[in-house]
């Protein structure tokens, strides 16, 4: 059967990708191994979170789903650093997975121009150096000019759980161990194995929730998608999570059997994630810490099952139970599923262009957790922009790349394909040197119009983000604006606490300053009623960060001018005398775009970025 | 690329003039801030390839000079240029090279001039065949040997400025990506910032001091007309090379010695007698207003005065203190022609009434009695004794990027009730600076502090 494309895996990347190609026109396969598995939340059950939030408001700007599907499935939302600054602050949606698997599936089996088959992609098939299709467990050859591989942890996984190992997907789905991964090799990826892990899941009745501090949810903030609004529901006809912590006894019997730990004794060769360690891990590397914070979150709105956040564990079951069982409130838990590590091959991502393309094979994107990263937004995030260029590449167009200074997307993969990882990649704020204007609050400002070119943004979405556009200029149009000294005035000075001069003061002044808000200036500004809550947010956000968005500025400035030199594609680094050894061997394998790029690869000094820019210099 | 960059560009050393040259764009900008000319109003709009005259305030030195500007394209480097023509004194020109560094101007790495031209198309193949050579020889090699070459304590101590520096910044950043785990610990990091900033800041100030000691210390005699300036000068190098006579004011212009004293490099200018403006002709009054600029940039300012005089009670002194603050540490009083009357003995409580704790000594330029002791004193205040040597950083860029970071510690201790994220904006420019030292500046590193500091993590 023939294909303009076909996506391999079904999960947040997969779908993305999928939903992305076959909505700019071409004909699509999404090729899963269990359609029960599509969509599936396989770790914790929430969306968002720091810097993650972050990825899918992007992804949602750019004309994405997961933000669609994560506020269908919602069932708690909460603000993180709500009482910090509009540029850390970050949603995190508690979700029904269940409900969200069902979600997405339906929604693929809407979409037009997308097949979705249940088989198992065994080789991959390529012709001079571009793909030309696969081939199936079951038999089947497909042909695609184009082919985006989003395997997630799947590939030739295992998981440990003490001295239990076992050929295995995650949560008992069945491992992609039939060939794809050999496949991949003679085709002269390389690969690697990571590791990463999942907590227990307890029966709710099991647990005393009274010994343990209830975590209500918010309301009044902004939902993931932009199409949606506000989510005003209540906290309490929100679902509520649970606090709770170990005690002197979990870290007794980790100790005692920290010999069992398959982490410790060496049988898990994988690389796990730093910002993701085990109960065990936990306790042996901060051996002093009194106590650790176990967060219990529901899997879901009709079901019983509960998440032990905090708590994953590659222990054998015994110990697993007792140090469960060592936490307050969980004395006599009942285990539905023990905490498993995961160990899977994924590929080195420097050998992926910036558009997520493998360098050496035309046609072939990449996406996910195969690309080395971890968690559900990063992969939807991949798996959008590896679509999006797979549909570009497939019409003869420019790949889309987002700049650091653009999008979380655009730290993630320029630090996926400049630096590479050594560890399953986890976005996170600090990452991002632009943070204070890489918002949540105006990733719709910053994206949609590439969303909108990439052929993603509905003309439904576009009015509303120009009608958005349209508000924020009225907003800041306020700013200029000298508000007399009067007692209303005073008055609000009053209730602020803030010392008051009998002076004129602009709009933008009192914004700017901590204290004030645009709401709490209503009585003298007048009713901001004909702007929307989100145009708002964002406006006072870029007055409140005036002069520190000023000084990334300048940064940013110099930052695009390196990153606006282009290096050609066939530069011979192994020639160029001048480079250090080191420099010159990372160079010729990562072949960065540009000079800013070349700049950022860990091994490449200042003094061979000179020497590089003579060499272009000369070729001009 | 960017970055404007200033270096002199005549050979280190004394000279009838020396050149700075300042390139890149919006050097004019930072050239307007030092220069001020009557025939030229608004430095920014100076026309390209134009001698202007004027006066050049670098803060620590003044000097009368000439800008030319030379327009992108048409400079030696394609870009945006400014060249001061200055007074040939190495002291002049390193002040006023300070003075443009402070103004956001980086000091050129080597052959950065050439290299710019190159690739602004101003210099053919052939002319800058030797550039790879030259910056693989310099950048990241002298950088690291710099480091090196930094003395043990030196080194230690910027590393571990930028090991607390960097504890701070992770746990800022631990507190914004994990508010769930470290959200309620409150973030309370001003005192250990402003530790921070006086610990950069005492490197600087023993810097600036190692700075002085290395391009020589300006000693200024300054005083009454026909106190014996000259002489003492004189002596000094013992040799005649002032005109000495014994007509009040005689001295019309400044005249600079330069020669060490017990390992010390003293540059001693000799300044016309500064009398009242009545008595003093036009081109002695020119005279007595470079006096005071040169006092104004000394590092030492000797008040020379005539020490019988001063016994008969006569208007001996200059007012005190208005040439010079009268820190104790800059200015010294000197009593001259000892031979005649030694004040120092007979009039001590006077003395010590009218100038405090501030040096005082005895000589006689014509015996040459007392200049060693003086000469002595001076030369001790600049090695060892004040200025621990295992402390100075020597290299020009170390100072630059060690002030950017202490600015931006600054910065950030100043960002009172403004979040984390804007307080790491400067925190991490901070680091980023010291690590233009230590060559340490990976994102990775705050990532591997916070995940080792903390206990993070679902």
């Amino acid at each position: 059967m023939k294909f303009d494309c076909i996506v391999i895996g079904a999960g947040h990347a997969g779908t993305e990708a999928a939903l992305a190609v076959s909505r700019l026109g071409y004909k699509t396969l999404l090729l899963t191994m269990s359609l029960d598995s599509i969509g599936f939340l396989a770790c914790n059950p929430n969306i968002g979170g720091t810097s993650k939030a972050q990825l899918v408001r992007e992804i949602d700007a750019l004309g994405g789903e997961m933000g669609l599907f994560a506020d269908e499935a919602v069932i708690q939302m909460k603000m993180l650093n709500g009482a910090k600054g509009a540029a850390v602050r970050s949603l995190r949606g508690q979700v029904d997975k269940n409900l969200y698997h069902r979600i997405v599936k339906r929604r693929l089996e809407r979409q037009p121009n997308l097949t979705i088959r249940q088989d198992e992609a065994t080789e991959l098939l390529t012709d001079g150096g571009a793909v030309k299709g696969i081939k199936t467990a079951m038999g089947f050859v497909y042909t695609s000019g184009a082919v985006v591989i989003a395997t997630g942890v799947y590939l030739d996984s295992r998981i440990i759980i003490g001295e239990f190992t076992k050929k295995s997907g995650p949560s008992g789905f069945f491992a992609a161990e039939n060939g794809l991964a050999k496949s991949l090799r003679d085709c002269g990826v390389e690969l690697r194995r990571f590791k990463t892990g999942t907590p227990p899941r307890v029966h709710k009745r099991s647990i005393d929730l009274n010994a343990m501090q209830i975590q209500e949810g918010e309301s009044g903030i902004c939902r993931f998608s932009f199409m949606n609004g506000y989510y005003d529901v209540p906290p309490d006809a929100q679902t509520p999570c649970y606090l709770t912590y170990t005690t002197a006894a979990t870290r007794d019997i980790i100790k005692e059997n920290i010999a069992r730990s398959p982490m410790y004794n060496g049988a898990i060769e994988g690389t796990g994630p730093r910002y993701c360690p085990s109960i065990e891990d936990k306790i042996m590397r901060f051996a002093d810490k009194e106590r650790h914070q176990i967060f219990i979150e529901p899997e879901g709105a009709d079901t019983d099952e509960m998440y032990i956040q905090g708590a994953s564990s590659s222990l054998p079951t015994d110990v697993q139970l007792k140090v469960i069982r060592s936490i307050i409130g969980l004395e006599n838990a009942e285990i539905m599923r023990f905490a498993y590590a995961i160990e899977y091959d994924c590929l080195n991502p420097e050998q992926l262009l910036p558009t997520l393309g493998v360098k050496h094979i035309k046609g072939l994107y990449t996406a996910g957790q195969l690309n080395g990263t971890s968690g559900y937004e990063e992969a939807a995030a991949q798996g959008l922009i590896a679509g999006i260029n797979a549909a570009n590449y497939l019409g003869g167009k420019d790949g889309l790349v987002l700049g650091r200074n653009e999008a979380y997307i655009g730290v993630l993969i320029d630090d996926l394909v400049t630096k590479g990882t050594n560890e399953p990649y986890r976005m996170m704020t600090s990452r991002a040197e632009y943070r204070l204007t890489l918002r949540q609050d105006n990733a719709d400002s910053r994206l949609t119009e590439k969303g909108r070119a990439a052929g993603l943004v509905t003309d439904g979405r576009y009015a509303l983000y120009l009608k958005k556009q349209d508000e924020i200029a009225a907003v800041l149009a306020k700013t200029a604006e000298v508000l007399s000294p009067d007692k209303s005035l005073e008055d609000i000075f009053e209730a602020k606490g803030a010392a008051f001069v009998k002076r004129g003061y602009t709009v933008g002044e009192l914004v700017r300053r901590p204290e004030f808000t645009f709401a709490d200036l209503e009585p003298v500004i007048g009713s901001l009623q004909a702007f929307s809550r989100a145009a708002l947010a964002e406006a006072e956000a870029d007055i409140k960060y005036g002069g520190y968005i000023e000084k990334q500025n300048a940064e940013i400035k110099s930052f695009l001018k390196a990153d606006n030199i282009r290096l050609p594609s066939d530069i011979d680094y192994e020639s160029m005398t001048g480079l250090k050894a080191e420099a010159r061997i990372k160079l010729a394998k990562i072949r960065p775009l540009s000079v800013g790029q070349a700049m950022r690869i860990s091994g490449v000094s200042p003094a061979d970025i000179n020497v590089l820019m003579i060499y272009i210099g000369r070729m001009r | 690329m960017d970055k404007i960059i200033a270096a002199q560009s005549t050979a280190a050393g004394k000279g009838g003039i020396g050149i700075i040259r300042m390139t890149g764009k919006g050097c004019l900008d930072i050239a307007a801030k030092i220069f001020t000319s009557g025939g030229l109003k608004d430095v920014i709009k100076a026309k390209p390839n134009v001698m202007y005259f004027g006066r050049i305030d670098a803060g620590a030195a003044k000097d009368k000079g000439y800008l030319v500007y030379f327009k992108e394209p048409h400079s030696f480097t394609g870009e945006d240029t400014v060249e001061f023509h200055c007074h040939g004194g190495q002291a002049v020109l390193n002040a006023v090279l300070d003075g443009l560094f402070g103004l956001g101007a980086q000091p050129a790495e080597r052959g950065e001039f050439t290299r710019r031209a190159f690739l602004n198309g101003k210099l053919a193949l052939s002319d800058a065949e030797g550039v790879i050579d030259m910056i693989n020889a310099d950048s990241t090699a002298a950088l690291k040997a710099a480091y090196r070459m930094m003395s043990g304590g030196l080194s230690k101590e910027i590393y571990s400025m930028q090991e607390s520096l960097l504890k701070l910044i992770a746990s800022y950043e631990a507190a914004l990506d994990y508010p769930d785990e470290i959200g309620t610990e409150t973030v309370a990091h001003t005192a250990a910032l402003k530790k921070l900033a006086d610990r950069a800041a005492a490197l600087i100030a023993a810097s600036n001091k190692s700075a002085t000691v290395k391009r020589g210390v300006n000693v200024v005699l300054i005083g009454k007309p026909n106190t014996g300036k000259s002489s003492l000068l004189n002596g000094f190098v013992k040799k005649d090379r002032a005109i000495v006579t014994d007509i009040p004011g005689t001295t019309r212009d400044t005249l600079e010695e330069s020669f060490e004293y017990d390992g010390v490099r003293l540059n001693v200018v000799d300044t016309a007698g500064i009398r009242e403006k009545e008595t003093a002709g036009i081109i002695e009054l020119k005279g007595i207003e470079r006096s005071i600029d040169a006092a104004k940039g000394a590092d030492i300012v000797l008040y020379v005065i005539d020490s019988p005089l001063y016994a008969e009670d006569k208007d001996a002194c200059l007012p005190y203190g208005a040439y010079a603050e009268k820190s104790g540490e800059k200015a010294i009083a000197v009593f001259n022609k000892s031979d005649i009357k030694d004040v120092l003995t007979q009039c001590r409580g006077r003395i010590k009434k009218e100038f405090g704790g501030t040096a005082a000594f005895s000589v006689s330029a014509k015996t040459g009695d007392g200049i060693d002791k003086l000469l002595g004193y001076i030369a001790g205040l600049f090695k060892g004794g004040n200025v621990s040597d295992a402390e100075i950083m020597t290299n020009q860029r170390h100072v630059a990027a060690l002030r950017g970071a202490y600015d931006g510690i600054l910065s950030a201790v100043s960002a009172d009730g403004i979040g984390a994220e804007c307080i790491l904006v400067d925190l991490r420019n901070a680091w980023t600076k010291l690590g233009e030292i230590t060559g340490q500046t990976a994102t990775e590193d705050i990532l591997d502090k916070i995940f080792s500091e903390f206990c993070l993590g679902k």
